[in-house]
């Protein structure tokens, strides 16, 4: 199976002028939703993807190795200080591409903050609900089923069961999950379904054109409404330009994420007139706690991301989930510091025993991304006000494996901090401080670069994903959200994107008129 | 928690210097740091003198290739152990393919690390030696130690180490001693679900 797009290696044209209804910037979650609603109403589209076309059978399913084919950066983009690595796919289908497949909705309480506080007030339950439910039905998003619980999260599952605390299955997006495990490096077999194999092919049946190795430069206005976009195609191997490309369009849509749109809208010098674009960086910094048992785990094998613990996921609460996420040798000996040399490999010669969670907090939108020197900056350091609920995750994750039984739980920080009995918790934990480095962390949900909002002087975009400054301009991808959501972000993307085509469907007279 | 070795008064010292600084990245303080803190001449000159008669590779120098060399026996002794030897794994190769992979930028950055790791020794923790020449004890008292220092010092240790560990681990050799398989979807002949059926047109 090979998708139509038109790659670097397929152009002879030093200059290629097209004439859409519908530009689109980025590929992933927002974009193919994007474009298969518009192409499938009957409008012209055309997708542009910085990243190359990978096909599925170039996936290798060694880690290091996809991180370098199919990552931004080859998996080094990183907060400007280094701390924390900002994880999102390079390709076509984005970081749908290497996600874990694992899919929420966005939490009620959450929609119901943005009601009050951003007067997103059409955003409700029960507005968006028909579009969780069609998303849900053409993702094949399920419920994991016994066999897609593996070992490694049912620890988890056992001691929080224990403790009489929340835990639930998680949602995916997979349709006969092979329990490979190997999710972040790309679903080989076409099991995940991720936008490669589901809305991209879609949106091509219906006429839409994609071209990869293409990089939106700048989006190009005129008496305050939205009329393409610059581009340039690049070779990916050489880095030497192909062509220019010159979009021509109705209606421009930014769905190249958290980090990249906001670039685009500064490299652009446009619908900053609330100087928030870059703003309100999100991120759900996210670390692994391990846990050893006595008895062989196999963290790696089965369903990558099996159960979540809920009990803490409202803010009120504690405001942090724990979703049972199995790793690989590498991730293992990244993840934690066990100590040097000999203490090391004594680490990881029982990498079979350990039991893995990931900790995903609500963090508040205290990150910045920005153009510096014409280069790519991310500010961004866990909040004060935010270290607590990190610290509180750590522990809830080491009761929860005491319970199960564990012999010992390894901490992430960058130190060595190791909680050998129930009784050591609070103290090993609260002797972290909250500096850079203190903690490994990672980021796969950037979120929250392009507020979303009904107040022009406080948000970039408007309820229905449009600028407030120029007409025909949208965004359709996670830097929307004016909060993080706690939770994974995937299937909200996919919903809002369907929502604001909808919206510009609405009102197609007026804009593709 | 290692206790640090890095006197307090050095490491304040650092830290004072860095307060006034603005700089856009945390390696490039950190030399700066030191520098300041007195060092810089000492640093210079340790950059300076080879370290060994390695090969350059396509992105690191022949000092810096002799650096990884040594940091690799320190963080992986695998004699007596299951693990796949160190020998046997062309950690030096990843790692140079590694460097090679990133920008400019980060390679700069990381070069600089090197630098004030290796010559760290010579100023700090009464060592006065650069690391690739310590015991292999001492050297592991030093990475330690600045693990337990200033979050500046303690980002350089953690990037350093990790970049050993991802060029060992993601060598199939040393998957073997964890039970890991690695790929698997060839080996199990899954066969590809490929594209999605279109669905059907549905308004909301």
């Amino acid at each position: 199976m090979m998708l139509k797009v038109t790659s670097a290696a397929d152009v002879t044209s030093a200059h290629i002028d097209l004439d859409v209804d519908a530009v689109i910037i980025g590929s992933g979650a927002g974009g193919a939703v994007m474009a298969y609603e518009l192409a499938a109403a009957g409008k012209s589209v055309v997708v542009l993807e910085a990243g190359s076309y990978v096909p599925s059978t170039q996936f290798n399913e060694t880690f290091p190795d996809m991180l370098e084919l199919l990552y931004e950066e080859k998996g080094n983009q990183a907060t400007k200080q280094g701390d924390l690595l900002v994880l999102q796919g390079r390709c076509l289908g984005g970081s749908t591409v290497v996600n874990g497949c694992v899919t929420f909705r966005v939490p009620d309480f959450i929609l119901e903050k943005w009601g009050k506080e951003y007067g997103l007030t059409n955003l409700t339950p029960e507005i968006l609900s028909p579009y969780f439910e069609k998303v849900e039905r053409n993702l094949s998003i399920h419920i994991n089923q016994p066999h897609e619980i593996n070992e490694n999260s049912r620890k988890l599952e056992a001691g929080a069961r224990a403790l009489g605390w929340s835990v639930k299955p998680l949602s995916r997006n997979i349709k006969d999950c092979a329990l490979t495990g190997h999710c972040l490096s790309g679903c080989k077999t076409d099991r995940k379904q991720s936008m490669l194999v589901t809305y991209l092919p879609w949106a091509c049946h219906h006429g839409a054109q994609i071209f990869t190795d293409t990089f939106a430069a700048r989006i190009v206005t005129e008496n305050g409404r939205a009329k393409g976009v610059q581009a340039t195609m690049v070779d990916p191997v050489t880095k030497h330009k192909v062509a220019d490309i010159n979009v021509k369009a109705k209606v421009v849509i930014a769905a190249a994420g958290a980090v990249q749109t906001p670039l685009l809208f500064l490299r652009s010098e446009i619908a900053n007139s609330s100087e928030q674009v870059g703003r309100n960086f999100a991120c759900h910094p996210s670390t692994m706690i391990v846990a050893q048992f006595a008895q062989d785990i196999f963290t790696w094998r089965g369903a990558m991301l099996g159960v979540y613990v809920d009990e803490f996921e409202h803010p009120d609460k504690g405001g942090f989930v724990l979703e049972g996420g199995g790793a690989g040798p590498i991730e293992l000996g990244m993840s934690t510091e066990p100590g040097t040399g000999k203490a090391y490999l004594d680490f990881m010669s029982r990498a079979k025993n350990y039991a893995s969670c990931i900790s995903l907090i609500h963090d508040h939108n205290v990150g910045r991304v920005s153009l510096v020197d014409g280069e790519k900056q991310i500010d961004y350091q866990i909040a004060d006000a935010d270290f607590p609920a990190m610290k509180a995750a750590f522990k809830a994750a080491a009761k929860i494996y005491f319970a199960a039984g564990a012999e010992r739980v390894f901490l992430p920080t960058g130190d060595k901090r190791v909680i050998e009995s129930e009784e050591q918790i609070d103290t090993v934990v609260d002797g972290i401080e909250n500096h850079p480095f203190a903690l490994r962390m990672v980021s796969y949900h950037p979120q929250g670069t392009m507020r979303m909002g009904s107040d022009p002087a406080k948000s970039v975009v408007n309820p229905y994903g449009e600028t407030h400054d120029v007409k025909g301009l949208f965004v359709c991808d996670a830097s929307l959200f004016p909060t993080s959501i706690i939770v994974n972000p995937q299937e909200s993307v996919y919903a809002l994107s369907n929502y604001i085509a909808d919206r510009i469907l609405e009102d197609a007279n007026d804009y593709f008129a | 928690m290692t206790k640090p070795i890095v006197p307090e008064s050095i490491q304040n010292e650092i830290v004072s210097a860095l307060a006034p600084m603005k700089r856009r990245r945390f390696l490039t303080i950190a030399v700066h740091g030191l520098l300041v803190a007195g060092a810089g001449s000492l640093v210079s000159a340790c950059t300076e003198s080879p370290v060994g008669d390695m090969d350059a590779g396509k992105a690191l120098s022949s000092s810096q290739m002799a650096f990884f060399q040594r940091l690799a026996q320190i963080l992986l002794p695998t004699d007596g152990t299951e693990m796949a030897p160190l020998e046997s794994v062309p950690v030096l190769r990843n790692l140079d393919e590694m460097f090679n992979g990133m920008s400019a930028q980060i390679r700069s950055d990381l070069g600089k690390a090197i630098d004030l790791f290796e010559c760290g020794g010579l100023v700090m923790g009464w060592n006065f030696s650069r690391f690739t020449r310590m015991s292999e004890q001492d050297a592991v008292l030093y990475i330690d130690s600045w693990q337990a220092g200033h979050p500046v010092l303690l980002g350089i240790a953690t990037v350093l180490k990790k970049l050993v560990y991802a060029a060992y681990w993601r060598d199939a050799r040393t998957w073997g001693a964890l039970q890991f398989a690695g790929p698997v979807s060839e080996t199990w002949g899954l066969p590809s679900l490929g594209e999605a059926p279109l669905p059907l047109l549905q308004k909301v």
